[in-house]
């Protein structure tokens, strides 16, 4: 999931090398923070959020195998 | 997983089936998304000038195929925004449909279907009809279907995520 969130990431942003995520684990929940580069920021979150939405909706279908929440934050 | 340091050209040669770097890079991408998911398939594109059509297409029978969907679509809507993302980012400039097990086929057939009786109802009760919120890409299919009707015009209105069509009866 930490994975597929960098990989999303990368795909869509200009320096992928400043992709970070770290995973924050709960018993119930995951916390996931992205981080990019500021230039990057608006292109992970995109018009309105669109892209972010889309990111959070992937990563929420990937998290259900493992029952768990997942939440993405995304940090500046 | 592995990171993306390869160079395109590269990524693009590596299977069968890719015309373009850019659809090759945004299929690689889409077959990491699903095998996260959890479904073991396969993911093709068929593409012509204006469109780039991809299809997902698992093996079997697969527990994991709704979460791939989601409800309305909404995952199979995800997918396809990013698609969309990854491939005006190669200066790709056509637009990306993502479907998985004709999906977006019996999608569009519903579509039809609701703006026919929302046509039918403007027609005979003389009054505008508001469906309910959609996305772009069903809006389309509803004006789409709507366009060439003789007795409706179609409208959208509202902001996203709650832009609304309304079907209008016209004037004789």
């Amino acid at each position: 999931m930490k994975e597929l969130l960098e990989m999303l990431a990368k795909a869509i942003v200009d320096e992928p090398d400043q992709v970070k995520v770290s995973a924050v684990e709960g018993e119930k929940s995951i916390i996931l923070q992205l981080s990019v580069s500021p230039n990057d920021i608006g292109k992970v979150i995109g018009k309105q959020g669109r892209i972010a939405k889309a990111i959070r909706t992937i990563i929420k279908a990937s998290a259900v195998k493992e029952g768990k929440k997942v939440i993405v934050e995304i940090i500046d | 997983m592995d990171d993306d340091k390869r160079e395109p050209e590269e990524i693009a040669g590596s299977q069968s089936h890719r015309g373009s770097v850019s659809v090759g890079k945004t299929i690689r991408l889409l077959e990491a998304v699903i095998k996260q998911i959890g479904i073991d398939g396969k993911v093709e594109a068929f593409e012509d000038s204006e469109i780039v059509k991809i299809v997902i297409d698992s093996n079997g029978e697969n527990p994991a195929l709704g979460l791939l969907i989601g409800k309305h679509g909404e995952t199979l809507d995800a997918i396809q925004t990013i698609a969309n993302v990854v491939l005006r980012r190669e200066g790709d400039k056509r637009k990306v449909f993502v479907d998985a097990e004709q999906y977006r086929k019996r999608r569009e057939s519903i579509l039809r279907e609701i703006a026919e009786r929302a046509a039918e109802k403007a027609i005979h009760t003389g009054r505008s009809v508001l469906l309910r919120p959609m996305n772009s890409y069903d809006r389309r299919i509803v004006h789409l279907e709507l366009c060439n009707n003789k007795s409706v015009y179609t409208e959208s209105e509202g902001e996203e995520p709650n832009r609304k069509i309304r079907v209008i009866p016209k004037e004789q």
